[in-house]
């Protein structure tokens, strides 16, 4: 899975720390995730979709995804 | 939410730290039973097991989703790769004695009063290398899943 949390997070000039800090969970974790190593579960999906005051189709995309 | 009051990876040293801190004191003791008593031997030792669960309990809830992601991948392919490594190890020890001549000083001290029968020994020794064999597997898978996630920011 694709996502653009990289990009919303340099817009918004947050660190990783800082997201992982919004999300309670680990900087590795919010690195794992930002580098499509790992898919997010759905509650931890919609929280970030939360945090960045986006829907989750607009966050994450199928790999195939255009 | 007591499991927040310390990181994950402090639960897990509390968890490990705790039984470590126990085998090491009981190497001290001259004779733990002797000193303790059966049922005290026990009782310490149930104690212990059951407060260093609690510990890992309390790690598993501190940790994230990836966290516990990365523990049950190390569960699974350590776990099972080590294991099919004890059972090929204690294949060939059976069938070449020269390669358990190293144990015999570790097997004497197990049994110093010798009170200790060859099948329980045999079972202790079995528990024993199985689970480094686990632990040795769960850390090489935890650290692999680890690795291959982990990228520069």
């Amino acid at each position: 899975m694709k996502n653009r949390i990289r990009v919303l997070r340099a817009e918004r000039n947050w660190t990783q720390a800082d997201l992982a800090q919004k999300l309670d969970v680990s900087r590795n974790s919010v690195m794992a995730i930002e580098n499509g190593k790992y898919d997010p579960s759905l509650p931890l999906a919609f929280k970030i979709a939360d945090v960045f005051g986006q829907r989750i189709e607009e966050i994450f995309q199928r790999e195939d995804s255009k | 939410m007591l499991h927040k009051r310390l990181s994950p990876a402090a639960w897990l040293g509390l968890a490990l730290g705790l039984p470590f801190a126990l085998a090491v004191l009981m190497t001290l003791l001259p004779s733990p039973v002797a000193t303790l008593g059966v049922a005290g031997f026990y009782a310490v030792l149930v104690v212990t097991l059951v407060v260093a669960f609690t510990f890992a309990a309390m790690h598993w809830k501190a940790l994230d989703e990836t966290g516990r992601a990365a523990h049950r991948h190390a569960w699974y392919w350590g776990g099972s790769a080590a294991l099919g490594v004890a059972v090929l190890l204690a294949a060939v020890m059976m069938r070449n004695a020269g390669l358990s001549a190293w144990l015999e000083d570790f097997v004497a001290s197990i049994n110093q009063d010798g009170r200790v029968t060859p099948i329980a020994l045999a079972f202790v020794l079995g528990v024993i290398f199985t689970s480094l064999a686990l632990m040795v597997g769960y850390i090489l898978a935890w650290l692999a899943w680890w690795g291959a996630r982990r990228n520069a920011d």
